[in-house]
């Protein structure tokens, strides 16, 4: 299993090696949203060298949905990467993958739509078709991940099992809109981590809302730590992925850290527990009984 | 230039042959196993089949939603239910998860119809869906009309566009709002519409704007200004959203939109606001253009409050009419009074107008108001008043 977080600085390379990462994930300028830092092109081309010298490996989060006039931009963007020889591409949108066929580069493909990867049989299916991998969906059970790990076949699977939980992704400018609607012009509301949404049946939940060029995107109140489940799943995923977006730089070391070594798992906790649930591991959501 | 197939829900056999009988040329019904309907159908494979020969005897289509992203434990069955779809005539599945798909391609001849909750927003995709077998891809909801333009130009395969109904205001399937915040998962059909909710924005700790007013909720989709835009591009079908909606709803939006559809063939297209007052006498929230003019503004969003009365009450719904005593059979939907004005709505006719005097019970007794929900109530009409005819209250009725 692989340690996967997103390079925000290019002088943290090696203190982020030391820690155990061994995939570094880099956004790009152009097709990656809810990104604080993103790269150009000749950043990408020179991060991919040095961290290859590093014998550590690099991929590429291209994680918006492609509209038609977004399809010859994806296009482009492949072929840059093609001879970079980078080690991966997430993509959150299956036009990738007709794309990168056609430059036969689907083998580098890792499908990581958020919501779609929910059972143990798609994965078939993307095995099917050639790529590197697929990433479980967030909302689903560790009983589930468990059932899908065991009977996956070639393909790799990875989860993402840190950080902040995206649970909506929309076109609209939400913020913006609503700002418009009730006079509140003078407020910035592009690419600002620090607005939250508050539902007054929720409790004391805040919920993160952050709006780019891209869209809307909202998250879990909580962040996600699998500080104890890991080792469930560890000698069965090929990635596990550590969301720095939301992180601050300390909080980020903190946490990969604390996979590595099992003695800074009471001050990670003690540090940081409030900010941190498991997730939907033992939350089973819509059961069959309803669904019937 | 072929007409658009008319494409509306059924959330029950009484809807079914509403929607048909209104003017739509094909339905579509979630069943219990494998939809995102699922825990609200009661539509099994008996009430399946039955819907399907109804159709059939139209020469209309039924199509069966199996849509939901199905977790582990959802999939038994799945063969078996597919291949009871295809043997009672079931005329295409819509799904999105890959798995449902290989197997409805595998393991039966019916067309599959690609789920918008794979959220398709270009011509590669839908040519790539086409290229595996997909027979029609449901565009995602978030296209431009200048959008749907392109990938129609580009698409090798039949395009379904919504023209009417609730929109998600995420990308749909990329949701989990619901999972989140009530435990119910939105795609396996348990949405609790948390993004119809009131929340309150703070930035930095400072409450923004005032309590609960953020708003997410968006205007329901309405079409009318874009109908001849969409039946030029050559979209295969026009799809109404609303499986949960009265079959009063689905009456008039098919009715409506049905109309539009053959007065753009007919070269007699009335004014445009002709069509949206004829729909407002059912729709119950505001209602705008989504993505069709491009990115929304506060124009398609619903910051206030999300419900507004139909212009119309419906009253009744038509079930007998006895033509020597001109006497009409009706079941009653709400309370209503003798001596009103009503308005009839019928399939294929433009609504008509009456005022009613004596109502009666089906034994005959006098009655002052209609209060019991399903109680027959006669009445003399001297129109004719048939099985599933609409019976609205007037509250502004202009005569056509």
């Amino acid at each position: 299993m692989k340690f996967v977080t997103n390079l925000y600085y290019e002088q943290e390379i090696e203190h982020l090696i030391t820690l155990g990462i061994s995939v570094f994930l880099l956004n790009s300028d152009c097709l990656t949203t809810r990104a604080t830092r993103v790269f150009s092109r000749d950043e990408i081309k020179h991060l991919v060298h040095i961290i290859h010298q590093s014998n550590k490996e690099v991929y590429i989060n291209l994680n918006t949905m492609i509209h038609e006039s977004d399809v010859v931009v994806a296009q482009t963007y492949l072929e840059f990467l093609k001879p970079l020889n980078v080690d991966g591409i997430i993509i959150f949108d299956w036009t990738y993958f007709p794309i990168a066929q056609k430059l036969n580069m689907e083998n580098l493909l890792i499908f990581q739509p958020s919501t779609l990867t929910t059972n143990l049989y798609d994965p078939w299916f993307y095995e099917s078709k050639g790529i590197k991998g697929m990433t479980l969906a967030r909302e689903i059970t560790l009983d589930a991940i468990s059932i899908i790990l065991q009977n996956k076949k070639e393909i790799e699977l990875s989860v993402v099992g840190h950080g902040i939980q995206p649970m909506f992704y929309s076109k609209r400018p939400l913020i913006k809109n609503y700002f418009i609607e009730k006079n509140l012009n003078d407020i910035e509301y592009l690419n600002q981590t620090d607005f939250v949404l508050e539902e007054s049946n929720r409790g004391a939940s805040k919920y993160p809302i952050y709006e780019d060029s891209f869209g809307t995107h909202i998250f879990r109140q909580n962040k996600l730590e699998s500080i104890d489940e890991i080792q469930s799943y560890e000698t069965l995923i090929s990635d596990f992925i550590i969301e720095r977006f939301m992180m601050s730089d300390d909080e980020l070391y903190d946490s990969i850290k604390v996979y590595h070594d099992r003695r800074f798992v009471d001050e990670f906790r003690s540090r940081y527990q409030k900010e941190y649930d498991s997730g939907f591991y033992y939350k089973q959501t819509n059961l069959r009984s309803e669904v019937k | 230039m072929s007409k658009p197939e008319l494409l509306a829900p059924a959330g029950d056999l009484e809807k079914l042959k509403i929607a048909l009988l209104y003017g739509a040329d094909a339905v579509y019904i979630g069943g219990t196993s494998f939809s995102l309907r699922a825990r609200a159908s009661n539509f099994n494979i008996d009430s399946i089949s039955e819907g399907v020969d109804f159709a059939h005897r139209l020469g209309k289509k039924v199509y069966v939603t199996a849509n939901m992203i199905p977790h582990n434990e959802d999939m038994a069955g799945l063969d078996n239910y597919l291949k009871e779809l295809e043997r009672i005539g079931v005329d295409a599945i819509i799904a999105a998860s890959p798995y449902i798909i290989d197997r409805a391609l595998t393991a039966t001849k019916m067309p599959v119809h690609l789920s918008t909750q794979q959220s398709v927003t270009n011509s590669f995709l839908a040519n790539h869906w086409h290229d595996y077998g997909i027979e029609r891809v449901v565009l995602a909801r978030e296209l431009s009309i200048d959008e749907i333009k392109t990938v129609s130009e580009n698409a090798k395969v039949e395009l379904e566009v919504f023209i009417h109904g609730g929109m998600c205001v995420s990308y749909s399937g990329r949701c989990t709002l619901s999972n989140t915040m009530t435990d119910r998962d939105a795609n396996r059909g348990g949405c609790a519409h948390s993004c119809r909710w009131h929340y309150t924005l703070s930035k930095n700790h400072q409450q923004i704007g005032h309590k609960n007013d953020f708003r997410m909720s968006s205007k329901d989709l309405d079409s009318v200004e874009y109908i001849s835009d969409l039946i030029s591009l050559g979209i295969s079908s026009l799809k109404i959203e609303g499986r949960m909606k009265s079959a009063h709803y689905i009456a008039t939006i098919v009715y409506v939109y049905r109309m539009m559809i053959d007065d753009y063939f007919n070269h007699s297209l009335k004014p445009l606001d002709y069509y949206r007052e004829e729909i407002q006498k059912a729709e119950n929230r505001e209602t705008s253009h989504g993505f069709f003019a491009g990115i929304t503004t506060t124009e398609q969003q619903l910051y206030n409050d999300d419900l507004k009365l139909p212009t119309q009450d419906f009253i009744a719904i038509g079930l007998d009419y006895d033509e020597v005593t001109k006497i009409a059979t009706v079941e009653q939907r709400n309370n209503f009074k003798p001596y009103s004005t009503i308005e009839i709505i019928s399939p294929n006719k433009l609504p008509e107008i009456i005022e009613i005097a004596e109502i009666t019970d089906i034994d005959g007794n006098t009655l002052d108001t209609a209060r019991h929900p399903l109680q027959k109530i006669k009445f003399y009409s001297p129109i004719p008043i048939q099985k599933y005819d609409m019976i609205r209250m007037c509250k502004s009725c202009k005569n056509h």
